[in-house]
């Protein structure tokens, strides 16, 4: 065909096109287009914004995107690389040191930092004096609150920091990347970079932390990290969220993981809708398609025609459904921000390319097999209206859905397992769901005791039967549509309650330390006495794993290289299982066994340990050789004590030990607590409380965003099931008109519709819960990390819930089919 | 296309040569069905021809055949000049747009289109003409079909006589050397069948066009040059060559 040919033929496609929104004939396919391409964008586009949210969130908690932490202060060139790639960076250094006002002393634990710091979130301070800046200035000191009460100090007295004075300028209440590793016990004294060195506080050798902040785009930051890993030295590390907060970075990702599959399961509503309006489409064109090959169309032509309009449509529906779902994202986003006063970042391109590119791609994949029937009507069709055109093979049409399906899916959710878990064994479940479905309508039709049943029933059953495959599609579509639904809110469930189990509301913050064998009991009197919530004392003293199997580790090219190896562990004991450890392989102590020691299996794996090893330890300057008894699961996620290494009891009598303990003080009992710092001097506590305020601010966020995604599915899933109603409706009006015409009552009509329906329904309810069942459990297994709860009840309530609804969706949709005049239906046909 | 040599020789407008047309059993798939038998028939340009015959006769399945919507089991169809059995679906569809016209029992409109743009279709498939022009040639064909107040209405706002008026109109549109029409006046009453079929036959001397009109009503038929009678796949009866038949009894008694 030439060009200009084809020019012609693509505006006659117009005019065609247009003719038919006109009349109205193309009102269902395109608002099935917009749907789909409408709720894709709101997903794609809002989960982008939300996750780029959480992900803005998280780096507050690291006060920048990204972190170098060294023992010496980091090369200048590394900064320059680093401004060279368009890096904003900052930075800070910490060390103890004791400050001094009028009398009083105290252990602060310094921050000193530049002005540029901090690159994300921001410091919230009371009590400021002076001008407005986001960090101290020179010649000034932020304080923690509890530094004053210490101190017995105000703001705007003079405090001795080292060799020189400084002011206090401001009280910190909260500091973003305070997080909570075990250098930082002491309360915080904030102050700037260029005092550290007048006030002579660090000398070679002392013991502190610089840390390099970094922060812009990902690709400059990935860059970077590459520039500058071989070159870092042994103290040199980059850091993570997840190195700081194991808890926050399992939920993220799970979080994450939420959003790509309700974004996954948008597109699939948005397929089933598709395919269905393109069924419907082509079967709305068989007889136009008939007529232009009489008028000497050829095959081609016609294909070409409709491959045209195909075309227009997708492109209509793109438009009005990025437009559309721009305003609807622009809402949602407008209501979490109003909730959260933040504003979420927007999306960038790809989000938007993605859900511009659902129409086209699901049209492809769903209704260009049906419009390439259209190019091989018969044109004898107009002569013989019963021709239909030849099927294509129905694996050709599924094959191309499902690999657009997949490509798509993979595109959304950037996850390989979700989308094969979702896709692939999805499909194979409704295949089988399909299979068996035919298997039980014709065994229904078995044993359905016809004789005894009403005209109505009859006749619904007749019609149910007539053709088993087309009543297995229609189950399917429902029973499809359902399924999304379902597996998208039995997900949020589990994911939220997994939340509140990890992060109850009275989750401890603070932990103790340091506590003596002598204090312990009194010390938990005390707290418990104050009004806290305490946890159970755990013995804890810093030692150091020397030697395994008589291998000294620090020469062992393997071994040295391990984080646990290269500094002191924690290390506790005794006859107790600590809370939340699961046993692996081995047995627990049970007070009998000699020099034993309980591993936790990270460290186990990572250093190729096994039940039996012998492993030599350095504590307190004596030399400790142990056997491996056991190997513990710890769930690093929860905010309690946790240990890599537990001694049998017997060890725990031979070492000098101290206690450790965990509490949680609520935010109205905070002097309590102060007049128990007063009161034991020696114990340091960890103060991890903004940290945990911090997380559940961010997932009660994520919790809202996850709702209004639910429902969001759930709208979309409700106005596909309409969809699917709708499709059939030229059909039963056609029969509903001739049933009429031969006597039968509306009452009759309606009768039939309910019987009809109330069986698909049901049948579509069992094949929803199955295929929820198995692609949830197959998600839980390999995605989520929670064990599935199977839920056997579902099997009873959901199918005699969906035979309800999707009855009473039907009896209203249908009503047409009742209300007008037969001979009015007739005369259109 | 066929290297066969095409028909020159005083050309038939229409030539079958023993057409015969089975059909599978719909439901075994196996057992064949014989519509047509071994038909022969010609036809000339700017002839009239009915084809009669009972319900399930086999005239409509003939019809098809004639115009290239089906092909024969056996035998020969030659279509002004193109031989149509060796001619494959897409061959035969171009066929059609040269030179065929149809008029059917349930019109065939396209429902979202108006009356004008209806006529306009088959001329803007041509690709001969501008849009303007077709639009123009449209509206003188619904012209002189007495549409020309219902140029922009829809099928659904037109009557069943105005809606075959439409019809009639886009065939002749196209100038059709022949015309096949299939029930025209079946869905219409007894004096809008009357008023459309004389337009058709008004039409048909005017363009010089051939008609080949498939009925079972005898008055319509008798008002064709010649009348063609099917029974069970055959032809029975043929006015042509019964008036031959007798024109040579008149001349050699």
């Amino acid at each position: 065909m030439s060009m200009s040919s084809q020019g012609r033929l693509s505006l006659l496609s117009l005019r065609l096109l247009l003719a038919e929104i006109r009349a109205g004939k193309m009102t269902v396919i395109l608002l099935a287009l917009i749907l789909a391409v409408t709720s894709a964008t709101i997903i794609s586009v809002f989960s982008q914004r939300l996750d780029s949210a959480m992900l803005n969130k998280s780096t507050e908690l690291l006060g920048a995107d990204m972190r170098l932490k060294s023992r010496e202060a980091v090369s200048e060139s590394w900064y320059q690389q680093a401004q060279a790639l368009g890096l904003n960076t900052a930075t800070t250094l910490e060390f103890p040191s004791v400050v001094l006002f009028n009398q009083e002393m105290a252990l602060a634990a310094v921050k000193a930092v530049d002005d540029a710091y901090p690159l994300k979130g921001a410091l919230t301070t009371t009590t400021r004096l002076g001008d407005i800046s986001s960090s101290p200035k020179q010649g000034e000191v932020w304080l923690e609150a509890r530094l004053l009460a210490l101190l017995n100090a105000q703001v705007g007295d003079v405090l001795e920091v080292g060799a020189i004075n400084l002011k206090v300028s401001a009280i910190i209440t909260h500091e973003p990347d305070r997080g909570g590793n075990f250098y930082s016990l002491s309360p915080r004294l904030m102050m700037h970079l260029d005092d550290v060195a007048s006030a002579k506080l660090v000398q070679p050798g002392s013991r502190v932390s610089w840390r390099m902040l970094m922060a812009g785009e990902s690709s400059a930051l990935q860059q970077l990290q590459q520039q500058l890993q071989p070159s870092l030295l042994s103290h040199q590390k980059f850091e993570s969220l997840t190195d700081n907060n194991q808890a926050l970075a399992n939920s993220l990702k799970k979080a994450r993981s939420y959003l790509s599959l309700a974004a996954m399961l948008a597109i699939i509503l948005a397929g089933i809708a598709i395919a269905m309006a393109a069924q419907d489409y082509a079967r709305q064109h068989f007889d136009s398609s008939a007529l232009l090959r009489t008028l000497g169309a050829s095959r081609a032509y016609v294909t070409g025609l409709y491959l045209f309009q195909l075309v227009y449509l997708a492109l209509i529906a793109t438009a009005l459904g990025l437009m559309l779902g721009y305003f609807g994202q622009q809402l949602l986003s407008g209501i979490l921000a109003a909730t959260f006063s933040q504003t979420l970042p927007s999306a960038d391109l790809s989000a938007w390319l993605i859900a511009s590119l659902t129409a086209p791609v699901t049209l492809l994949g769903f209704a260009l097999p049906p419009l390439l029937q259209l190019g091989r009507v018969s044109p004898l069709r107009v002569l013989r209206r019963e021709l239909e055109p030849m099927s294509w093979n129905s694996w050709a049409i599924y094959g191309l859905g499902l690999l657009m399906m997949v490509l798509l899916s993979y595109w959304f959710s950037n996850n390989l397992i979700m989308t094969v878990i979702v896709i692939l064994a999805g499909f194979v479940i409704l295949l089988l769901l399909l299979f068996v479905l035919q298997v039980i309508l014709y065994l229904l039709n078995q044993i359905m005791p016809m004789a005894k049943m009403t005209l109505s029933m009859r006749f619904a059953w007749m019609q149910i039967n007539r053709d088993r495959y087309r009543t297995s599609i229609q189950i399917l579509a429902f029973g499809l549509t359902m399924m999304v639904m379902l597996i998208i809110a039995i997900v949020r469930n589990d994911l939220l309650q997994d939340w509140q189990k990890s992060l109850p509301a009275d989750s401890a913050n603070f932990f103790a330390m340091n506590i003596q064998s002598y204090e312990v009991e009194q010390y938990q009197k005390d707290l418990t006495a104050a009004g806290f919530t305490i946890s159970t004392a755990y013995p804890m003293v810093p030692g150091r794993l020397t030697t395994i199997n008589s291998v000294v580790v620090k020469d062992d090219p393997v071994y040295a290289k391990d984080p646990a190896v290269q500094r002191d562990l924690v290390l506790s004991g005794g006859l107790e299982l600590p809370e939340g450890n699961t046993l692996l392989a081995g047995e627990w102590f049970n007070g009998s066994e000699k020099l034993s020691v309980s591993l936790a299996d990270g460290l186990a794996k990572r250093l190729q340990l096994e039940l039996g090893d012998q492993l030599q330890f350095d504590v307190a300057g004596e030399s400790l050789t142990v056997t491996v008894s056991s190997i513990r699961k710890v769930d690093w996620g929860s905010m309690k004590p946790n240990f890599y290494v537990l001694f049998s009891p017997d060890v725990v009598e031979l070492l000098p030990l101290n206690y450790l303990t965990s509490f949680y003080v609520p935010a109205t009992l905070n002097s309590e607590l102060t007049d128990i710092i007063r009161q034991y001097p020696g114990i340091t506590l960890l103060d991890v409380s903004q940290v945990i305020i911090q997380v559940q601010a961010i997932l009660a966020q994520v919790t809202l965003a996850i709702e209004y995604l639910l429902i969001l599915v759930l709208i979309a899933g409700f106005l596909v099931l309409l969809a699917a109603l709708r499709s059939s409706l030229a059909e039963r009006l056609q029969q509903g008109a001739v049933l009429r015409t031969l006597g039968a009552k509306r009452q009759q009509l309606r009768n039939m519709q309910w019987f009809e329906f109330i069986i698909i329904g049901a049948l579509a309810g069992i094949i929803a819960t199955a295929g929820a069942e198995i692609i949830c459990w197959l998600l839980y297994q390999r995605l989520f990390d929670i064990p599935y709860p199977w839920h056997l009840s579902y099997w009873f309530w959901l199918p005699a819930a969906a035979a309800v609804v999707i009855a009473s969706l039907a009896v209203r949709n249908l009503t047409p089919v009742i209300k007008q005049a037969p001979l009015v239906i007739l005369r259109k046909l | 296309m066929s290297n066969q040599v095409e028909h020159k020789q005083q050309a038939p407008l229409l030539d079958l040569k023993q057409v015969t047309k089975r059909v599978k059993n719909a439901t075994t798939g196996e057992e064949e069905h014989t519509i047509l038998q071994g038909l022969d028939l010609h036809i000339k340009l700017g002839e009239s021809v009915a084809i009669v015959g009972a319900s399930g006769s086999g005239k409509s399945t003939l019809l098809g055949i004639m115009a290239g919507l089906d092909q024969a089991s056996k035998g020969e169809v030659w279509l002004n000049g193109k031989p149509m059995h060796t001619l494959d679906e897409d061959e035969r569809a171009a066929v059609r747009a040269d030179g065929v016209g149809f008029v059917f029992q349930n019109f065939q409109l396209l429902p979202a289109l108006t009356a004008v743009e209806n006529v306009s279709l088959p001329l803007e498939m041509s690709g001969q003409h501008s849009l303007k022009q077709c639009r123009i040639l449209a509206t003188e064909w619904l012209n002189k079909v007495g549409l020309g107040h219902r140029l922009t209405h829809s099928p659904t706002q037109l009557s069943g006589g105005e809606q075959q008026r439409v019809a009639i109109a886009r065939a002749f549109a196209c100038q059709p050397k022949v015309l096949f029409a299939d029930e025209p006046t079946g869905n219409l009453d007894r004096n809008t069948g009357k008023y459309i079929i004389d337009l058709l036959f008004e039409l048909n001397q005017q363009n010089n066009t051939s008609l080949v009109l498939v009925t079972h009503d005898e008055h319509l038929a008798q008002r064709c040059q010649r009348t063609i009678h099917i029974d069970d796949g055959k032809i029975i009866a043929d006015s042509l060559l019964a008036q031959a038949n007798a024109s040579a009894q008149g001349a050699n008694p």
